[in-house]
């Protein structure tokens, strides 16, 4: 492939992924922040779990990502009985009387699936986040006794953050295999607030959702354009010190001078990003400076995704553990704020 | 004892035969003193001319007297005799006599005529002036001092861009030491805005130091090639680059300044 093709390439699937911004944006509104991160998250083929309270649109806005994005889309709720079997099959009895068995949401559109959505997730029992999580990283799954393979798949679960009751926290090891949290808040505008209220638009999520324009991505070639993206993507040696630092002041924060408001840093952090996680925020911002229309990765593009990428991937303390949203959200932005180009190293 | 004394002579040729020989017993004595005048000296010379002896006599007399009006007073006659026998007769000789000087001594006081010194030119507002001009000349000294010396004593001298264009100056112009340079301003801009400081944070800095609002466009400029420099992109000629980074630095620092 010549450079020049890939130029083209690079411009061309620029110009769908804004597209798809846009197509996006035209249904689910005040949700820019949480569109852009999802865009950047597909791009870097990165599984996503989403953070908000209930009825924020969450569902439509995955089903319109689905719909831009093409491909097959299927959805599980979480419920306290769910069983990993209930993923890969069902049972059922057929016309004849006869029992019958059907491959599941997770099978049921083999290599076509593109998204996979389960709402709160953390309804479900441990049992299967583990199926859930193995696929994810693996991508294919054995049942019936052959290999499905789904190359293309991205989850996108739901987390209910209101309500614990019949809830089981997704450990921190589930946690890494997401690429993103994204948080989806109701929008502060007021005339969004209104238009939300009084445009009955929005009351038909299902309407609404088929006006965003359908295969505006070509999902089953994401998988190549991405290694093509990120191969493309050059980081220098200032940045890549940067981003050390960064990773140091997630497991140090101390060391860095950060300091929160209400708690001791020195206590606060059990473990920090992981390689896994600090590999996918390095994915993620090249995706970022692409659709920046960059060949080399600045600051702008890890600040952009560091809290969607890190935030749910500190391990707190304990006694933490009950504030870890709010006290992790406030750590990556002290970390952020505080970290800074040049490195302390190079400073002295 | 006080008075004035006058004095003056009279003379008179006369010509007589050579063998007639002036006879100075018949000159009036010295000390005679006639109608109030004191004949003081006489002098006599002949000169031989043309067969004839011709007689200069001086005589000389002497008033005592300070008349504050004039008076009219005479020399008296006088007769002159030689051994021939000839006689000669000298008229009287009225004069006016005055003194020049007040007729009785008064005290020099009242007479003396005060001498004013001239006029001085004001000066005050010349001096106040020349005062006003070293001042502003000082001030100015100091002014030009503050804004374009460099040294790190001076007050206000310490801030953070200040710091970086000293360090700026010392860099060479090389690929490395454009690095350094952009590195420098950045770890400036970092410390000035108290966090890591992007390109995006650049109308929030202005914001809060509205001091930089004048140069927004600059510190914009700055990050745009700061960002090629140090992240990758066109690099910009090395010296150029320099260049800009100390002015702007300059002028960031001037504004940290107050300048």
């Amino acid at each position: 492939m010549t450079s020049v093709s890939i130029a083209t390439q690079l411009a061309d699937w620029r110009a769908h992924a804004l597209t798809l911004e846009n197509e996006v944006k035209k249904v689910v509104v005040g949700q820019d922040k949480a569109i852009r991160a999802i865009n950047i998250a597909i791009f870097a083929r990165g599984h996503v779990l989403l953070e908000g309270g209930v009825g924020v649109g969450k569902t439509t806005l995955l089903q319109s990502i689905a719909r831009g994005l093409g491909g097959a889309y299927e959805r599980i709720e979480g419920t306290v009985d769910l069983m990993p079997n209930d993923l890969i099959y069902h049972t059922f009895l057929g016309e004849d009387g006869r029992p019958k068995v059907e491959e599941g949401p997770l099978l049921r559109a083999g290599e076509q699936l593109s998204v996979f959505f389960f709402n709160e997730i953390n309804r479900a029992r441990p049992q299967v986040h583990a199926l859930m999580l193995r696929v994810m990283a693996e991508r294919h799954v054995n049942a019936f006794k052959k290999e499905y393979r789904l190359p293309h798949m991205l989850v996108f679960a739901d987390r209910n953050q209101v309500e614990k009751n019949e809830t089981f926290e997704i450990p921190s090891a589930a946690r890494d295999r997401f690429m993103m949290e994204i948080p989806i808040e109701i929008p502060d505008d007021r005339a969004l607030r209104k238009a939300l209220m009084f445009d009955v638009k929005f009351q038909h999520a299902e309407r609404l959702t088929q006006q965003v324009q359908s295969g505006v991505l070509a999902y089953d070639q994401l998988n190549a354009f991405s290694d093509v993206l990120q191969s493309h993507i050059s980081a220098s040696d200032v940045l890549e010190d940067y981003a050390l630092d960064l990773w140091q002041a997630t497991q140090s924060p101390a060391a860095f001078g950060i300091q929160l408001d209400s708690v001791d840093v020195n206590r606060l952090i059990h473990t920090g990003a992981s390689p896994r996680g600090m590999g996918m925020l390095l994915k993620a911002a090249r995706v970022h400076a692409w659709l920046m229309e960059r060949d080399s990765l600045y600051p702008e593009d890890i600040h952009a995704v560091f809290h969607e990428i890190i935030a749910h991937r500190l391990v707190l303390n304990p006694m933490f553990e009950s504030r870890r949203t709010a006290l992790s959200r406030e750590l990556t932005n002290q970390i952020l704020a505080t970290v800074s180009v040049p490195s302390r190293a190079k400073a002295a | 004892m006080p008075g004035y004394s006058w004095a003056t002579c009279c003379s008179a040729p006369y010509g007589f035969p050579a063998q007639a020989q002036l006879n100075e017993n018949s000159l009036p004595l010295k000390g005679l003193q006639r109608q109030g005048i004191e004949f003081w000296q006489w002098q006599v010379s002949s000169e031989a001319e043309s067969g004839r002896n011709i007689y200069t006599l001086v005589f000389d007399y002497q008033v005592f007297a300070s008349p504050g009006k004039p008076v009219q007073l005479q020399l008296p006659a006088e007769r002159i005799a030689f051994n021939s026998g000839a006689v000669v007769e000298l008229p009287a000789w009225r004069f006016w006599l005055m003194a020049q000087l007040p007729d009785r001594l008064q005290p020099a006081k009242p007479t003396v005529i005060a001498q004013y010194p001239p006029t001085l030119q004001p000066t005050q507002m010349v001096q106040r002036a020349l005062g006003v001009s070293l001042l502003l000349a000082l001030l100015g000294s100091l002014v030009l001092l503050y804004r374009n010396a460099d040294w790190g004593w001076l007050p206000m001298m310490n801030g953070h861009f200040a710091r970086a264009y000293r360090q700026l100056k010392r860099l060479p112009a090389t690929a490395d030491g454009q690095k350094q340079a952009a590195l420098l301003v950045q770890q400036a801009f970092n410390a000035s805005f108290g966090q890591q400081m992007l390109s995006s944070h650049v109308p929030e800095f202005v914001a809060r130091q509205p001091v930089f609002h004048s140069l927004q466009s600059q510190i914009d400029a700055f990050f745009a090639q700061a960002n090629a420099v140090l992240y990758g992109g066109q690099l910009p000629d090395a010296g150029e680059y320099m260049q800009q980074c100390k002015t702007l630095t300059r002028q960031l620092r001037d504004c940290e300044r107050r300048v």
